[in-house]
């Protein structure tokens, strides 16, 4: 899959590149006037995330645009043979550009072995929301949690040409469901991993911060350059997604065009 | 009967890198806890059990992944004098490290050791790093600083990861004394479990490629964030 967002000369954005075949599918986009930003939501046609299959997506938010990427449902990996799926996928934002990207979770099932690779490249003055969610797996299908067989989630942040950000998350199940018992978050705990680029001051973090407790951790740290890491953890998807929404709320008031609605269409 | 004095080359690097992890050895790591304060702040590391849990769960990982891979690396490119190389896997050891606790705690710990070998131990070799670090703006690491203190002494990379293993180990178990209710034969006895991990830690770490390294807790990630503003607290990280 291949996106182009570009601002026009009235200022809206509009996707001038799109090109996609299976297994994405890519909706009308919408344009919500009220934060300026086009919303477009990525849709898999497929029950999900197969053997073999391979997803790439390249993403590009051109000067003065904005757009929010988004699934409609979670991604489910299936239980695999032999083989594995791997997902690879590339943003990059212009000067002045915005680009959120929010899929719903990851769900790995029992089995399964998937390998997701993001890069992000982010011009000096533009900005970036993207968020990863995980959970455990299929809580509500006899509890199967943990379960996966390799996961291998990568992500690499560059902002004005520099490496800010290197995560590699490559965790067996049962070393996680350790980790998530160890910290008393539980067998049914969710993960968000968030990285917001963006300049300026951050009035917002605080707040951030104070989303803490209750069976969610919270922790918000500066990025070597220009952005945040946020991460997030909680006892159920329940109070992950809130808690993710509420951290959108806050950011919105900083970040205006977050307080574009991703469930609008 | 030959007179000649007789040096051994072995003893030499070794009796180097025991003066480099050694606690008398000014790195300033002591100041740091390295993210377990945080979470002993919340509450999750409070005993020798839940602290031998954290130390094999979490430090011994992130060990075998993250820190040992990238002085192994540092150690073979500075070999060869790969200065480009040298300066992505500086890079990269501070991109790895997203909590900015952690990132200035190696940075810090990184700078002082690097120049704390170019006082001891004129060397071409450390004297070359520091000036292009300088030049290149390079971040400064804990894990490459080693590895250059491990060519500057000629040893072998195995023994460089050894002393990084323990170190690390080492500074986190006495940490753990002054924040914990933890004795000197309690925290002996799991530096002694975990220096049995040891060989096959570093031996696994060799062999981690550079576009692999990396690993991280989520928990101790936020641990750490939230220590930043922690109203009360002992440790700089």
């Amino acid at each position: 899959m291949r996106l182009k967002a570009t601002a026009g000369a009235n200022g809206r954005t509009a996707l001038t590149g799109q090109s996609f075949r299976a297994p994405y599918h890519v909706s009308k986009p919408y344009w919500d006037a009220d934060s300026g930003t086009l919303l477009v939501q990525v849709v898999n046609p497929t029950a999900g995330i197969l053997e073999g299959d391979f997803l790439e997506s390249d993403i590009a938010v051109a000067k003065g645009a904005a757009l929010l990427v988004t699934t409609p449902s979670a991604s489910r990996v299936f239980k695999m043979k032999d083989g594995s799926a791997e997902c690879r996928q590339h943003f990059a934002v212009a000067k002045d550009g915005w680009l959120e990207v929010l899929p719903e979770p990851l769900v790995p099932h029992r089995g399964s072995r998937y390998r997701q690779t993001t890069t992000v490249e982010v011009e000096s003055g533009g900005g970036l929301f993207f968020v990863d969610l995980l959970m455990p797996g299929r809580i509500a299908h006899k509890g199967e949690a943990w379960l996966w067989d390799r996961l291998c989630l990568e992500t690499e942040v560059r902002v004005g040409g520099e490496l800010v950000l290197r995560e590699r998350f490559d965790q067996s199940g049962a070393g996680l469901k350790a980790l998530a018992a160890f910290t008393g978050s539980g067998a049914k705990a969710c993960f968000g991993n968030a990285v917001l680029i963006a300049e300026g001051e951050a009035p917002w973090v605080e707040a951030a911060r104070m989303l803490h407790g209750d069976g969610v951790w919270v922790g918000v740290s500066t990025l070597r350059r220009g952005g945040w890491s946020i991460k997030f953890v909680a006892a159920d998807s329940i109070r992950l997604r809130r808690t993710l929404k509420a951290l959108r709320e806050i950011l919105a008031a900083n970040y205006p065009r977050m307080a574009c609605d991703p469930r609008k269409l | 009967m030959n007179s000649d004095q007789v040096t051994n080359t072995e003893a030499a690097w070794i009796a180097g890198l025991l003066q480099a992890g050694d606690s008398f050895y000014p790195t300033g790591s002591y100041a740091h806890s390295f993210g377990l304060e945080g979470l002993v702040q919340e509450g999750v590391v409070h005993d020798r059990a839940t602290l031998r849990d954290f130390m094999l769960l979490s430090v011994v990982p992130a060990l075998r992944q993250a820190e040992l891979p990238l002085a192994a690396q540092a150690w073979r490119a500075l070999g060869e004098e790969n200065w480009s190389q040298v300066g992505e896997l500086c890079r990269l050891s501070s991109a790895l490290k997203t909590a900015k606790e952690a990132r200035l705690a190696a940075d810090n710990i990184g700078r002082q050791r690097t120049e704390l070998i170019a006082t001891l131990r004129p060397h071409p070799l450390a004297s070359e790093y520091l000036k292009r670090s300088n030049a290149g703006g390079w971040p400064f690491s804990a894990a490459i600083a080693a590895a250059l203190e491990g060519r500057v002494l000629g040893a072998p990379v195995p023994a460089v990861l050894a002393g990084v293993y323990y170190a690390a180990v080492a500074a986190q178990l006495s940490a753990a004394m002054k924040l914990l209710r933890l004795g000197q034969n309690a925290s002996q006895s799991l530096l002694t479990e975990l220096l049995q991990q040891a060989p096959v830690v570093v031996a696994a770490a060799e062999q981690v490629p550079v576009a692999e390294i990396g690993w991280f807790n989520p928990w101790l990630d936020i641990a750490a964030a939230r220590h930043e503003h922690a109203d009360s607290r002992m440790f700089i990280s």
